[in-house]
């Protein structure tokens, strides 16, 4: 069977990224996909911006976190009769739209659930990442791997492909950053089966300031192991 | 272990509210029975049986209030979802609408809020 593109929803959390967000949306509309923006209550022109553009767009009333924008675009994706395959990716411009397709196909190919992206597949993929993030992702990776006994080598990647079936059986309850450990965590109790992927990350200023710091790592500690509480 | 503790009626909460107040009014006019029942337990002083009671509730309190939280959250979080997933198929694109260019979009009924 071959990938009817769109087919291929493409969702964008994005939170106050009116800077930037024309500028992915304009890579984005050009590629066989459809594309579902979350604003995640931004306080600037986001999804005024984004409207402007041949894309679905969802407004949360206020702000909710990146996990839970990625949630809202994957359930309303998955209520799309014609959604197969959900990517995620960053609003902030870090990826490369030609990597959903690497993904998508490494689904399709592989006959596998998920695919998940890896700035570290391939070491010279990686553009002007600062030494100290190197280290927080990979002691992030590690911590993960420790929790989720998945054999992932970056479990922050931003960018990630599910099948619909799949996808549909993912929950995400955690609103902020943790989501990321959080899907791998449900892939490993769904023992759902999954490959990585290398992709590109660009690293821009912009991705920089916006990216994940060791404050983030100690918030998603705690997220995770208070956020079980009910 | 906390589900245990973990009150799910507000009636009983109301009547454990009671309890402990009536039960905290009996130790202020009675301060000995703090001590006897220190001594009972093998604590020296009444007013450290009640330190560590205090401590005790605290910290479930602290904890049960911490899984209120996340419990509505959730709801809000669901809450929130709908509405946005809900206005968007409604056709509330506010910008584009108000230009004209909002709606449905092809012959399928596939809503886009962009100019397609």
């Amino acid at each position: 069977m071959s990938i009817l593109p769109k087919h291929i929803f493409v969702i964008v959390p994005s939170y106050n990224e009116g800077t930037v967000i024309g500028k992915i949306l304009e890579e984005l509309v050009t590629q066989e996909v459809r594309v579902v923006v979350v604003d995640d209550g931004s306080a600037d022109e986001t999804a005024e911006i984004a409207l402007g553009y041949p894309v679905y767009v969802l407004k949360h009333p206020f702000n909710l976190g990146q996990g839970a924008a990625l949630q809202t675009g994957m359930t309303f994706a998955l209520r799309q009769p014609d959604c197969r395959y959900l990517v995620t990716f960053d609003a902030d411009g870090q990826h490369d739209p030609q990597d959903i397709f690497r993904l998508v196909d490494a689904l399709e190919k592989s006959n596998v659930e998920v695919a998940l992206g890896t700035r570290f597949g391939d070491e010279a993929r990686l553009s002007g990442i600062r030494k100290s993030r190197y280290w927080v992702l990979k002691l992030a990776t590690w911590l993960t791997k420790l929790l989720t006994r998945l054999e992932v080598s970056d479990t922050h990647n931003g960018v990630r492909a599910f099948t619909a079936p799949a996808a549909r059986r993912i929950h995400l309850t955690q609103n902020r950053m943790s989501h990321a450990s959080e899907i791998l965590a449900q892939i490993s109790k769904l023992k759902m089966t999954y490959m990585e992927v290398p992709v590109t990350v660009r690293y821009t200023p912009y991705s920089m300031q916006k990216g994940q710091s060791i404050w983030n790592a100690i918030d998603i500690v705690w997220d995770t192991l208070v956020g079980g509480l009910k | 272990m906390l589900y245990i503790l973990r009150l799910k009626n507000l009636t009983s909460i109301r009547i454990l509210i009671v309890l402990l107040l009536g039960l905290g009014m009996l130790f202020v006019f009675m301060p000995e029975l703090t001590t006897k029942l220190a001594n009972m337990v093998g604590f020296g002083r009444g007013a450290d049986l009640i330190l560590y009671l205090l401590v005790i509730f605290n910290l479930y309190y602290f904890v049960y209030t911490l899984g209120e939280q996340n419990r509505l959250l959730k709801m809000v979080t669901l809450a929130a979802r709908e509405i946005a997933i809900l206005k968007a198929q409604a056709g509330e694109g506010e910008s584009l609408a108000e230009k004209g260019q909002g709606g449905d979009d092809g012959p399928e009924g596939r809503w886009y809020h962009g100019a397609a």
